[in-house]
């Protein structure tokens, strides 16, 4: 006998049993249920990364680990088990034709969580009536942003990805390389989560003061949107001299700095995405409940922009705006305590994802299978029964 | 959802308590009481407080000796209490009638919507909020208070020896401590409600009811108490009276608020120094107005106003001082509102024909503008629907379907006692049918939007489930099932309703604002919990009566009832999996992500993850009968997980009594499901073991045998 | 092969592939290709105080923490003497100052409502901070003072080593300070640093100190923690004892915005708390007239005209009475003047039984409100008073506003 074949065959009865199946369907549930119990104490981007999005992971229970399966693992190996057991067995057998569809749309959910998985980017652009934008930034990924006035007010922009300098410390700084630059950027330091303040005469700063300030790393803020992180750069110029600055998620402005006559400045940020087409929010509408703060409804009545046409365009609860790729969501407002006239700004998530409608059309596939499926079933059980004495 | 108290809350709490101490000083010494000290105590809210201090000392002794009991001579009339109960409020975002604010109101200060006065007799809440609001004396002496922990009590300084640990308590005798729990509250408010202690969240819970009943209480106070002028003043000449009534006040607020100006840009000091007392005047009318703060009785005008708020008699006062003068109507209810306070007279009795005559005047003065509005066109069936308790006699009929059914446990052979319990049943099903359908009407909404409603849909959807299912193979088993699924459902939905003290009925906030969406997902899903949990109920069943009687027994009976568990599976796989991916859409479409893992969506997988699991597992042969009927159980517990758990996970759902009662609830459910699990292993030992003993049986008994092919 | 191995080989065949298709790349991070954006509020050039959100520039949106409620750190005005540096204003420090030369040096203004413990509390725990034993009690209210922000302040002024927040001890510091105490609310000016530096810059902390005042005093009466009605009641206090010195040579007759002409024979007495000028009158300096100016309608006439004739044993006024006052023109409008006989006491416990009060109250409007109300109380023994009856009428008459 060949035995490649045999391994084949092998191969194709484990990857099709219902064993395997069970096996995954089990793992896939201690998971999830591990990890909605996880997030209680270390919030949910931790998690999804740490149980869902990953091959293995070990979960702790006291000072006990216990190694799992992760999400893509559990959930690849159970696409390959739907394709050839759920599949490619099926095929030729009787009265099957109801679960192959409901297989189907399962891989569609598959196909389109894998989309997304890989190619799409969210985060929110965040207007005040009036304003206009066109770009949006990432809720949780970091860029490190080298910026050049231009003469006509735009900005020349350089950008490096902010988990590349996650490992940077004093003795192996990460260095960042401008291809054409007079200079080379070195970050020192990378935290996490950091708080700025003031150097007081009375206490030790633990890292570098630069300009009267410096940073003071803080814990995890269990929602990862709300770590400030912030980096210690170098500046060094092909003379060897150098300048130290001071970044920080949240300031205001970026660090300026000069090298050989020309301005530069080093912003570290949300990462930035820019949109095909410019957004300006008109007005900001919100209702309460009445005699309540309860919110009955907001909505942003923005113009979109797209260089050739412009049109207007309400945005609100459940009903997102669909343009060029990108759906833009009324995500929430603020500031939170605003007073009655204080002017609000809205924010708008937005989402770049290819496989946006792909879940819909796998709803109604699973949905038309099961029915057929089990009605059928159900009409015989239920005719059988009836003509039961 | 969170009644996370807001950090100043208690601020201005703390101005209506003093008011009310003031209220109830005045109407216990004279009635006539000076300009002078009246605007003093009024202007300077902690100088009334002090004066209420001393009291506070000696509380103990003082405290537990209890007025004279005086009953009651005339009870309010018929047409009050059906008038009153139907007087439209807003009150939560929406237009309800009275008499489901009064239920809910003292649902959520007594734990339960009826209360006893001082001498014991029963009330129930619209007596009892028409005496808060008429005579608040009276009322104060009524223990509605409910205090969990006599810890609480003891936090505010008050004895607790002549009480039970748990006790009900009333205003009168927590008054002394009022100062002191506002005090600790405010404190406790800034405490995250899941860090609290027990004690903590206990008196931030009574404060709120204190303030609650507070604002009841003094509703009212505008309409008892006229303004005192002082004599001989540009005030009294103005409008020829020594006394105003806060009508007058509303009446004439543009004329005031031009003399206010006239006189704050006179030359003459005097003139000027007329315009304090007019400002004191103002002032004191504004903190009686604002003791009213939630009872707001009167719609605005539809003819002059589109505004939504209806209005406090307050904001009618400083509607008028904004240059918008109050319309006829609304003065004739403010002027109806001051009859009704009148109407309590100066022996502290009421007379209750005056009250009647006022509340009907108050009423045909609101009525026409919230109809002409269209926002009464289901008030009278809301109070039809509370009226007719629909949901109660459900309960009565799947007890009784409950009892008929053990019967007929007992006596297999009779025929009628099976028919007698599916007629009980029925008639449940069709009660539950009808509320739940009122109450669509009456919110214009899907069957179910809030938790509550989770549970009358699933109660009722299960029944149905099973009635068909009785239909169908008129086995017996789904009917005794169904009876007990609604019994059992129907406790938890009024369960539910004491612990969360609040209108069933609420509005939404905006994501869930959409029929669309609350039609299909949560309709979906909630069918699915359904079939989850009469699955669980079936399958425990099985392993019970697995257990008594051992399948060899009666082949037929298991196979059948093994087939109704995987039927049951099934269907509710269908609604699960189209229900959660439903909710996955929702979701893209309000936060523009599918699929968050969030804990509520993973609860809901959690449940397809089962179902399928289940199914996979009985095709595959690793699961028989046996293992289904456990494997539905546990199922079972995962549905619950997914319905109430994982609103626990975070942060407490609405207080801490309320999250402890459903987590009681929960884990009880999760130890019942659990054991009949290990019920279920100690059937397959035995089993295999009778197996291994008499090697003649087929192994088709065995719970988990490789060899023998799926049931089906 | 049998089921288990050819399972183990599967997963070995999935887990490699995974492998190969996980392996992570480890290049060093480059700066991506240029490219051009509009610039959407990028500013360039900041300062790093105004990039943290340490200063309050306009257009920065400040991140620094205010104090929610009460006066913020742009509610003072000051002169910055040479060599010191502002430093972002904390919670409590609304102001921050620190010096060039050495980064221990800290000047601070805290404001607290209510006393603190009054002013041996206060003292005791500056000089627990310096590692001095307590003073003894009542010596504390014994130190000199000064003035903190036109309020009466205790003066400190110790040495030793400091150890502020926690932080290790420093020794040869030396702290000076002014503390003004009042149960309505204080004020805490503290100056700390090495004691040389300290020494040589005591000139600009005095300084410094003098021109420390209120930006808006009228935007906010009492919210520097002085309500003007408390500080009404302490400039009767302080109007105790007449002071029978001979006046030094007389001051401009113009103050606070106003300007008079004094009757002959009026001598002016020292300057004092809360009072425009005062003047002794009589033989022997016996009686005693004072200006007060105070914000908006200073309480009101009533309150105040009645707070007056209970300083005389009188009762309030009646409404009748009140409208029965004689008014007077004077600065633009109309003066009420009243009269009081009886026995005068005063807050410090002095007592003329047969004494007799002429007051004054006169408030200049601005469209309606009134800006400022002035007050003019003159009073005495009744024989030598009545002889001034015309005079402090020609005196409330003579009040003019002056810029």
């Amino acid at each position: 006998m060949n035995p490649l074949r045999t391994i084949g065959t092998g191969l194709l009865r484990v990857f099709s049993s219902f064993r395997l199946s069970v096996t995954l369907l089990v793992f896939l549930g201690l998971l999830t249920w591990l990890g909605t119990l996880a997030q209680v104490d270390r919030g949910l981007y931790e998690v999804q990364k740490e149980y869902f999005e990953s091959l293995f992971l070990v979960h702790r229970v006291g000072a006990l680990g216990i190694p799992l399966p992760g999400g893509n693992l559990v959930l690849g190996l159970l696409a390959v088990n739907i394709l050839v057991g759920g599949l490619w067995r099926m095929r030729g057998r009787k009265n099957v034709s109801g679960v192959i569809v409901v297989h189907v749309g399962i891989l569609m959910l598959f196909a389109a969580g894998l989309v997304k998985l890989q190619a799409s980017n969210d985060g929110h652009t965040t207007l005040y009536e009036g304003e206009s934008k066109s770009y949006f930034q990432s809720y949780h990924e970091l860029e490190l942003a080298l910026l050049r006035p231009l003469a006509d007010g735009k900005i020349e922009e350089r950008t490096v990805d902010g988990a590349s300098l996650a490992h940077a410390n004093p003795s192996h700084p990460a260095v960042v390389d401008g291809q054409g630059l007079p200079f080379r950027v070195e970050v020192t330091r990378y935290f996490e989560n950091a708080g700025v303040m003031p150097k007081g005469p009375m206490f030790d700063a633990p890292t570098p003061v630069i300009d009267g300030v410096f940073a003071r790393p803080k814990p995890r803020e269990k929602l990862n949107e709300q770590n400030g992180a912030a980096v210690y750069v170098d500046v060094i110029a092909a003379d060897g001299s150098v300048q130290n600055g001071l970044l920080w998620v949240y300031d205001a402005h970026p660090w300026t700095f000069d090298v050989a006559g020309e301005r530069y400045a080093l912003d570290l940020r949300r990462k930035r995405f820019p949109m095909p087409f410019r957004v300006s929010l008109e007005r900001f509408r919100k209702e309460d409940h009445p005699r309540t703060g309860m919110p009955r409804w907001f909505s942003s009545d923005v113009t979109v922009d797209s260089g050739k046409s412009s049109r207007l365009v309400t945005i609100f609860m459940n009903e997102p705006l669909r343009q060029d790729g990108l759906v833009l969501y009324q995500a929430s407002w603020g500031p939170s305590n605003a007073r009655p006239g204080d002017p609000l700004f809205s924010s708008l998530a937005v989402v770049r994802n290819p496989s946006d409608q792909w879940p819909l059309w796998g709803c109604i596939v699973i949905a038309a299978g099961l029915l057929w499926h089990f009605g059928r079933k159900l009409i015989r059980h239920v005719s059988r029964e009836v003509a039961r004495p | 959802m969170n009644t996370q108290l807001s950090l100043n809350a208690f601020l201005p709490l703390r101005r209506t308590a003093v008011l009310l101490l003031l209220v109830g000083s005045l109407a216990l010494g004279s009635r006539a009481v000076s300009a002078a000290p009246t605007l003093t105590a009024a202007a300077h809210p902690s100088a009334t407080a002090v004066q209420a201090a001393p009291e506070a000392a000696p509380i103990a002794p003082a405290v537990r000796a209890r007025p004279a009991v005086t009953a009651r001579k005339v009870d309010w009339s018929k047409t009050s209490l059906v008038v009153a109960g139907s007087l439209p409020i807003q009150d939560g975002g929406r237009v309800k009638p009275l008499s489901t604010f009064a239920n809910f109101t003292l649902l959520r200060l007594n734990g339960k919507s009826t209360a006893k006065d001082q001498a014991g007799e029963k009330l129930d809440s619209m007596r009892w909020l028409l005496d808060t609001f008429v005579d608040p004396r009276r009322s104060g002496e009524y223990p509605i208070f409910q205090v969990q922990d006599s810890a609480t009590v003891h936090a505010i300084g008050l004895e607790v020896d002549t009480k039970k640990k748990r006790d009900r308590w009333s205003f009168a005798e927590l008054r002394p401590a009022v100062p002191k729990l506002f005090d600790l509250a405010h404190e406790y408010s800034q405490i995250e409600g899941k860090n609290r202690t027990t004690m903590q969240a206990q008196v931030v819970m009574l404060a709120e009811a204190v303030d609650i009943y507070l604002g009841l209480a003094g509703f009212l106070d505008f309409a008892r108490m006229p303004i005192p002028l002082s004599e001989g003043g540009i005030l009294a000449q103005e409008f020829g009276t020594a006394r105003l009534n806060f009508s007058d006040l509303v009446r004439r607020g543009g004329d005031l608020s031009a003399l206010r100006s006239r006189l704050e840009k006179s030359d003459d000091p005097l003139e000027r120094e007329a315009s304090r007392e007019l400002a004191s005047v103002l002032r004191f009318a504004a903190d009686l107005g604002r003791a009213s703060l939630h009872v707001a009785l009167q719609p605005p005008d539809a003819v002059l106003s589109a505004r939504e708020a209806w209005h406090t008699p307050g904001e009618l006062l400083s509607s008028a001082f904004d240059g918008m003068p109050a319309t006829a109507a609304e003065l004739a209810g403010l002027v109806a509102l001051e009859r009704l306070g009148a109407s309590l007279g100066s022996d502290n009795t009421v007379d209750m024909a005056e009250a009647e005559a006022a509340l009907v005047a108050l009423d045909a003065s609101t009525g026409p503008i919230a109809a002409a509005r269209g926002e009464t066109r289901r008030l009278d069936l809301e109070v039809t629907y509370y009226r007719l308790d629909l949901l109660m006699y459900a309960l009565a009929a799947y007890i009784l379907a409950f009892v008929l059914a053990a019967f007929s446990w007992l006596r297999p052979a009779a025929a009628l006692l099976p028919r007698l319990t599916f007629g009980a049943a029925t008639v449940g099903t069709l009660l539950m049918v009808v509320a739940i359908t009122l109450r669509c009407i009456i919110r214009e909404r899907p069957p179910v939007s809030t938790l509550y409603e989770t549970l009358l849909f699933v109660t009722a959807t299960g029944a149905i489930i099973g009635l068909s299912m009785e239909l169908i193979n008129r086995r017996r088993i789904a009917l005794y099932a169904t009876a007990a699924l609604g019994m059992v459902g129907m406790f938890l939905s009024n369960g539910y309703e004491t612990l969360d003290k609040r209108d069933t009925m609420p509005s939404l906030v905006a994501v869930l604002d959409t029929n669309f969406w609350l039609a299909t997902h949560v309709t979906v899903i909630t069918i699915g919990y359904a079939a989850g949990v009469f699955a669980a109920l079936l399958g425990s069943v099985y392993i019970v009566v697995r257990l008594i009687r051992g399948r060899a027994s009666a082949p037929e009976f298991f196979t059948s009832l093994g087939r109704m568990i995987y039927g049951t599976l099934a269907f509710g796989l269908v609604f699960s999996l189209v229900g959660t991916i439903l909710g996955g859409i929702w979701a893209n479409d309000s936060w523009g992500r599918f699929w968050g893992w969030d804990p509520k969506e993973n609860g809901a997988l959690l449940i397809c993850i089962s179902q399928v699991a289940i199914l996979h597992a009985r095709l595959g042969g690793i699961l028989r009968e046996l293992g289904i009927a456990a494997a539905a159980c546990f199922a079972g517990t995962i549905v619950a997980f997914s319905w109430f758990g994982t609103n626990l996970l975070g942060v407490g759902l609405h207080s801490y009594g309320f999250t402890e009662g459903i987590n009681s609830a929960l884990w009880t459910y999760y130890g019942i499901q659990w054991s009949i699990c290990a019920l279920a292993l100690v059937v397959g030992v035995r089993e295999a073991s009778m197996v291994k003993s008499q090697v003649s049986e087929p192994p088709a008994t065995s719970a988990r045998g490789r060899t023998t092919t799926p049931a089906t | 092969m049998n089921s288990i191995q050819r399972t183990v080989f599967a997963a070995a065949v999935v887990f490699g592939g995974f492998l190969s298709w996980s392996c992570g790349h480890d290049e060093s991070p480059t700066f991506s290709e240029p490219l051009t954006f509009e610039n959407f509020g990028t500013r360039f050039g900041v300062s790093t105080s105004e990039r943290f959100g340490f200063s309050s520039a306009p257009g920065g949106a400040s991140a620094a923490g205010a104090p929610a409620q009460g006066p913020t750190a742009d509610a003072f005005l000051y002169d910055l003497p040479e060599g010191w540096v502002e430093r972002a204003p904390t919670s409590m420090r609304l102001i921050n100052l620190g010096h060039e030369d050495d980064p221990r040096v800290e000047l601070t203004l805290v404001l607290l409502a209510g006393d603190g413990g009054g002013i041996g509390a206060n003292v005791n725990r500056w000089r627990g901070q310096l590692g001095l034993a307590p003073l003894p009690e009542g010596e504390a209210e014994g130190l000199p003072t000064g003035t903190l922000l036109g309020e009466t302040a205790v003066r400190f002024d110790a040495s030793g080593a400091y150890s502020g927040m926690g932080s290790t001890a420093e020794s040869d510091f030396r702290m000076v300070g002014l503390l003004a105490i009042d149960v309505a609310g204080s004020a805490f000016l503290k100056f700390t640093g090495p004691a040389a530096l300290i020494a040589t810059e005591l000139a600009s902390f005095e300084a410094f100190a003098a021109s420390l005042r209120v930006k808006d005093p009228d935007a906010a009466p009492g919210s520097v923690g002085v309500p003007p009605a408390v500080s009404a009641t302490a400039g009767d206090a302080a109007s105790g004892a007449p002071v029978v010195e001979a006046p030094e040579a007389l001051l401009p007759n113009s103050k606070d915005g106003l300007s008079w002409t004094p009757p002959s024979g009026w001598r002016q007495a020292p300057d004092r708390q809360m009072r425009s000028v005062t003047y002794l009158l009589g033989p022997q300096g016996e009686a005693e007239c004072y200006v007060a100016v105070l914000g908006g309608d200073g309480g009101g006439l009533k309150s105040n005209l009645d707070r007056w004739r209970q300083q005389m044993g009188a009762g309030p006024l009646s409404s009748a009475e009140l409208a029965g006052l004689e008014r007077v023109p004077s600065l633009g409008g109309a003066a009420v003047l009243i009269d009081v006989p009886g026995a005068y006491r005063g807050m410090s416990g002095e007592r003329v039984e047969d004494a007799l009060m002429l007051g004054a109250v006169l408030s200049q409007t601005n469209g309606g409100s009134a800006e400022r109300t002035v007050f003019v109380k003159l009073v005495g023994p009744t024989g030598t008073v009545e002889a001034e009856r015309g005079a402090f009428r020609a005196f409330v008459q003579s009040l003019e506003g002056a810029q």
